[in-house]
Order: C-alpha cells, then sequence, then structure tokens
C-alpha cells in the first residue's frame, strides 16, 4: 500500500505531471460556480482530452476537478443563494443569510475551512477503510436504500424553517413533482400530458435552479431590503473575517467530526447518500446542538455541518466506486465510465495491481481541495462584496446565468421553461411562508423512495426493513433526528412558562 | 429584516402577530390554487392502469392534499391559526431578533449611500422581463439573447452605463468562450 502510495506521489511531483492538479482545480471552480454545469457534466466534458493520456495523468485531472466542483458550488450558494451543485443547497440555508448580514467572508472562510477539513476526513477514512470496503457494502440492499431515503423525509420536517406544517407541504409538492414521467417500475407515463419532452421527468437541476436562483433574483427586483450591515470592509477586516471563520471553524470539532463522519457514511450508499450527505449532517446538527433557534437565519454551525459532509461524502463515494463499480454519486459515474475507457477495471484488480492510480485519485483530491479552499479564501475580498451590490446590478446577472446554466445541463429548450415556472412559483411560494429545500430534497428523493419501496415489495418483503440491522439502525436515527428536536422545544417550552410563572408570583 | 433563503419570511415579516392577524389574501390563493392542482392531479392518478404506478402518486397527492386542507384551515379558523402558531414561535422569535438588528443597524446610520433606498419593481414587470429571456432563447439563443436581455433590463433599471456594459460584455465573453467554444454549447 504504502508503495503505490509512493508510486502515486512520484507520478504527481514530475513535470508536466505537477500542473495537472492546478488545471483540474480551475476546470472544478469553473464549473462548480456555474449554476446547471454540473459536477457530474463538467468531468464528462473533460473525458475526451484524456484519451490519449496515460491513465495516472488522466485520473489526477478528474480527480482534482471534481475536487474543485465542491467548495466552488458553495460561493455561489453563499454570495448569491444559487447553489453551484444541488448539495450545496444545503449551505445557502445559513450561508447566504450571513452574507446579506454582511459577513460573507465568515462564510466563504468556514466553508473553505470546513469543506478542506471534511474532504481530508472521507480520504482518510477511504484509505482505512479500502480493505474491508467490499464487506462493508455488501450489507447494502433495498431496505437500507429506502431508509435512508424515509430518512431524508424526516430530514424534510426538520431543514423546513418557519411552519412545519407548510415545510411538509413543500416536500410533498416535491415528491408529486418527481412522479412525472416514466414509472421506472412499469414504464407507464404519468402527468406527462401527451409532452415528449415531460416522458423522462423534470429536470432536477433546472427546478433548482428555478427555486433558488430565478426566485431570488425576482425577490431582489420585487421586494428589495437594506443590508444589515452594509459598512465598507477594508481588506484588513475581510482577512479578520477570514481568521473569524477559521477560528469558528476549529472551535467546533465535535460538529467538524460528526457532519464529516456523516457525509462519508452517507457517500458509501450507492447512488442516494451524496446529494443528501449535506441535507443529514445539517439536520442532525439542528437536532444535536444547543441553542439552534438560529439556524436557518445565518448561523455560522449550519454552514459548517453542510460544508464538511458535503466534501467528505467524495470520500465515501470512492469507496462502493473503487471497490465494486457502484457509483456513489452521479460524477462517480462518469470516473466509472473513463476507467473503461482507460481499460481499468474496478474491484479486486483496482485495489491490488491498479491501487497506484486509486491514489492519485486520493491525492488529486487531497490537493484541489486545499487548492480550492486556498483559491476561495484568497478572492474572497473581491467576492464578499457580491452580496451587497443592489439587486439592479445582481438580478439579470443571475436571470440570464441560471436560465442559460438551466439550458446547459441537458441541452434542452423545455427547461428554460422549467426553470421559469420554477423560479415564478418560488417566488409565490416564498412570499407565502414556504419553505422551499423540501420541495428540493423530495423532488430528488421521490423516485429512491418508489423504486427501493417497489423492489422491496418484490423481493424481501417489508418486513426485511426491520429484521436487518443497518436499515434497523437508520430507521432508529431517522426517528432520533426528529423526536429530540421536538422534546427539546417542549422542554424549553415548559422551562420558559414556569420561569414565567414564578416571574409573575415574585412581582405579586 | 433577512430575507431566509429557500425558505419564505412570513408575509409582512409581522413575527408573532401571526395568529392575530386575518386571513392572509396571498396564503389562501396559493392554497386553493394548488388543492386545484392536487385534485387535477388525484383524477389523472386513478387514471392510472397499473396498481403499481398508481400507488405512490396516490399516496403522494392525497397526503398533500390533506396537509393543504389543514394548511388553508388553519389560516381561515383564528382557533387552529393559534395552535400552528405555537409550532412556529421558535423561528419567529428568531425573526423578530434579527429584524431587531437591522433596525439598530439603521437606527446607528451604518447604511452604505449606494444602498439607502433600493428601487422596487412591479411583479408583473419583473416577470414580463424574465419571460422575455426565455422566449428571446428560444427564438434566437442564448448568445445573442442574453447580452441583449442584460443590456436593456440594465438600462430600464438605470443601472450606470459603467456597470451595464462590463457586466454585458463580461456575459457575452463568459457565454461565447466558456459555454460556446469551450463546452461547445449549442
Amino acid at each position: 500500500m504504502l508503495e503505490a502510495a509512493g508510486s502515486a506521489l512520484e507520478v504527481i511531483f514530475t513535470w508536466p505531471n505537477i500542473l495537472i492538479p492546478l488545471l483540474g482545480t480551475f476546470v472544478g471552480l469553473l464549473v462548480g460556480i456555474l449554476p446547471g454545469l454540473g459536477a457530474a457534466a463538467g468531468i464528462a466534458l473533460l473525458i475526451p482530452l484524456t484519451y490519449s493520456w496515460a491513465p495516472q495523468q488522466a485520473f489526477l485531472l478528474l480527480a482534482s476537478a471534481i475536487g474543485g466542483t465542491s467548495f466552488s458550488g458553495s460561493i455561489t450558494a453563499i454570495l448569491i443563494n444559487t447553489p453551484g451543485e444541488n448539495a450545496n443547497a444545503a449551505t445557502l440555508i445559513d450561508g447566504y443569510p450571513m452574507a446579506k448580514q454582511g459577513r460573507a467572508s465568515v462564510a466563504l472562510s468556514l466553508s473553505a475551512f470546513a469543506s478542506a477539513a471534511g474532504a481530508l476526513f472521507g480520504l482518510l477514512v477511504l484509505v482505512a477503510v479500502l480493505p474491508v470496503g467490499r464487506e462493508l457494502i455488501l450489507r447494502f440492499s433495498y431496505p437500507e436504500t429506502f431508509m435512508v431515503a424515509v430518512m431524508g423525509l424526516f430530514i424534510i420536517a426538520l431543514v423546513s424553517s418557519g411552519s412545519l406544517l407548510k415545510g411538509l407541504i413543500a416536500g410533498g409538492l416535491g415528491f408529486v413533482l418527481a412522479l412525472v414521467g416514466r414509472d421506472l417500475l412499469t414504464g407507464e407515463l404519468r402527468f406527462t400530458f401527451g409532452s415528449l419532452f415531460l416522458t423522462d421527468g423534470i429536470d432536477f437541476i433546472a427546478v433548482l435552479i428555478g427555486l433558488f436562483a430565478v426566485s431570488e433574483a425576482m425577490m431582489l427586483l420585487i421586494d428589495p431590503e437594506p443590508n444589515l450591515e452594509t459598512e465598507k470592509l477594508s481588506r484588513r477586516q475581510h482577512w479578520s473575517q477570514i481568521g473569524q471563520g477559521a477560528r469558528l471553524t476549529f472551535r467546533n470539532p465535535r460538529l467538524l467530526l460528526q457532519s464529516s463522519t456523516i457525509g462519508t457514511i452517507a457517500g458509501i450508499i450507492p447512488g442516494v447518500g451524496g446529494s443528501v450527505s449535506s441535507f443529514m449532517a445539517y439536520a442532525t446538527a439542528k437536532s444535536s446542538l444547543p441553542d439552534t433557534q438560529t439556524f436557518g437565519s445565518g448561523d455560522p454551525r449550519g454552514v459548517i455541518a453542510a460544508e464538511a459532509a458535503n466534501d467528505a461524502k467524495d470520500g465515501g463515494a470512492l469507496i462502493p466506486t473503487l471497490a465494486f463499480g457502484l457509483p456513489g454519486s452521479a460524477v462517480w459515474a462518469v470516473v466509472l465510465g473513463a476507467f473503461l475507457i482507460h481499460g481499468i477495471a474496478p474491484g479486486r484488480e483496482m485495489l491490488t495491481t491498479d491501487l497506484d492510480i486509486v491514489f492519485v485519485i486520493i491525492f488529486g483530491l487531497i490537493i484541489s481541495n486545499v487548492l480550492t479552499s486556498a483559491i476561495g479564501l484568497a478572492a474572497s475580498p473581491f467576492l464578499a462584496p457580491v452580496a451587497k451590490l443592489p439587486g439592479t446590478y445582481v438580478a439579470p446577472v443571475i436571470f440570464a446565468i441560471s436560465l442559460v446554466g438551466a439550458y446547459t445541463t441537458a441541452g434542452q429548450r423545455g427547461d428554460i421553461l422549467i426553470a421559469l415556472i420554477a423560479g415564478v412559483s418560488g417566488y409565490i411560494l416564498k412570499k407565502n411562508g414556504f419553505s422551499l429545500i423540501p420541495i428540493v430534497l423530495a423532488l430528488f428523493l421521490g423516485p429512491v423512495v418508489e423504486n427501493s419501496l417497489g423492489q422491496l415489495m418484490l423481493t424481501l418483503g417489508p418486513i426485511a426493513l426491520v429484521t436487518r440491522p443497518i436499515s434497523l439502525a437508520i430507521l432508529i436515527l431517522g426517528l432520533l433526528l426528529f423526536a429530540v428536536p421536538l422534546l427539546r422545544s417542549r422542554r424549553e417550552r415548559r422551562r420558559a412558562a414556569e420561569a414565567r410563572r414564578e416571574q409573575e408570583e415574585v412581582e405579586r | 429584516m433577512t430575507r431566509e433563503s429557500g425558505a419564505g419570511r412570513p408575509v409582512g415579516g409581522r413575527g408573532t402577530a401571526h395568529s392575530a392577524r386575518r386571513p392572509r389574501a396571498g396564503v389562501v390563493a396559493t392554497d386553493l390554487f394548488l388543492i386545484v392542482v392536487m385534485l387535477v392531479l388525484l383524477v389523472l392518478a386513478l387514471d392510472l392502469s397499473s396498481g403499481t404506478a398508481r400507488r405512490f402518486p396516490l399516496l403522494a397527492i392525497t397526503v398533500t392534499l390533506a396537509l393543504l386542507a389543514l394548511d388553508l384551515s388553519s389560516e381561515l379558523v383564528p382557533a387552529l391559526r393559534r395552535r400552528m402558531a405555537v409550532l412556529d414561535r421558535g423561528l419567529i422569535e428568531v425573526r423578530e431578533d434579527v429584524a431587531e438588528t437591522a433596525k439598530e443597524a439603521s437606527e446607528r446610520g451604518r447604511t452604505d449611500e449606494s444602498h439607502d433606498a433600493p428601487r422596487a419593481f412591479k411583479d408583473w414587470v419583473v416577470l414580463a422581463w424574465v419571460t422575455a429571456l426565455g422566449a428571446g432563447m428560444y427564438a434566437v439563443g442564448y448568445l445573442i439573447a442574453v447580452p441583449v436581455f442584460v443590456a436593456a433590463f440594465s438600462i430600464f433599471a438605470r443601472v450606470p452605463l459603467k456597470v451595464w456594459a462590463s457586466t454585458t460584455v463580461a456575459i457575452m465573453l463568459l457565454n461565447y468562450f466558456v459555454l460556446y467554444q469551450v463546452f461547445n454549447l449549442r
């Protein structure tokens, strides 16, 4: 193993290979910042460039590009409420309010440090788990996938800020949207209204862009609000905010560890975990930490939880990809394609004869994560003022980038219309107190819940949900996540009522 | 007061006055509209031929309908509204704190001169502009429609010449070199 690691380092630190992580990180940053151009699409576009390259060089480029996308997607989430990637949607819950309060540099710094720490944690776990990864992954089947998706439902209730009822309604709307298109089990078309475009369902990214970016730009123009802290910050104050972000990140080691662990474990679950990992970590933080009333209004801990998990998931997602050829997320599915193009088979061979490539990928991810965070921090004094620009400056740019981003996803003009409808609906829902995050979560989880439930009924039967230990453990964890905050708020209310009564008695 | 990302601030952001207010027309209209949409989808779902394809839609739509009905009732029935407000109290208190901070900040005169009175547009005006951008992208493609939109809207919104000209050029370059040339988006 050490020999393979040494060989990988040798490959990376030779000329001109040393430039490859820089190129990959730059591409990753660009892909992450442009909403709609997801990591998977960006990586897919890079693959043709690597046809004639040695496999080590090719995977160094792809890994560093993947590492670059995770953090950069949070830059736009924090500054303009537009997540570069769907996983960054959890970052904006607290990151964007922080930016509006004049703490954009703190939020960017939190995001940079938490994502670098999360990525390192995930990759360390990967190195430790690789020898036993096979055993772990073999235990995951339909019941576990279904349970993870159901846990996502509990998360909907937790992350829906504002009215719990409206959060659940928003989740229901997301599920209904997810039903559009061909039913994967029976092939029957549902709610397509005869449109060929809707046969494959509603594009997730187009909806995401519409709900967050287009609706926010509309809000900026229709309902502008003054910034809380609009004093111009000097360069020194920016750096002081960055230092503050770093201190806040490392002053919460438990949260960092907890979120990175959740991200890594969620990343391992093929197909589901990657996209919900940041929401899972956010919800767990919200239910396990003290004084979480500020979550959703610019609490730094919300940014740390979401970002640490988001970057830690890559280490986790690599385990099933390398060990079985089961991609942990869409982007790793694209990398799997690149493995085949370069004649590499995931599985035993990958973990024995091609172990040097595994380490090239790991080091590529580490380098790009550190590089992206450093670039993000260095650029934050220039980026942070974006959050304070007047709506009339920013909104047309957001509209333009969003609609082009929606079109970029699949090159279908219909997605422009989807983004527009989602944007207007998002604006109306927001105005009326509905949370938008549950729509996105449910839209993603809907097909997973339906398909895993269908497969479960056909194969193992519903009893498997409680007889399989991992599935049962996930169920208990989900229930705890849901119950703990409710019990806590009940206890706090009781205490407050008692305190009020005592106060009244004293006054009498 | 900050706008909550992803989640809406309650209409008017009036905090604990929520339970005492009259029904909010926007919320009632939204709930009614969504109920009608769900009913239409329910009818369509009942028409699906396969029981397997029908099961999940029926479940999701029925639950959403029930939740919408509860939300509508809580908006129309004062007693129910007060009960629901208890559930939301924690967040409303936080919002009030944030609103208070905003008030204090403005009282201290810490507002930047350029942001004193942000310009507000009517919703239909914004909607018309965005629709025009979408239609333009359909008709002439993004390479032409996007810069034209950015320039036209900025002029309409009275954005300073230097700002809109540089933004338009930057968007044009990004679209042409990155999306059109590098990523081959046609």
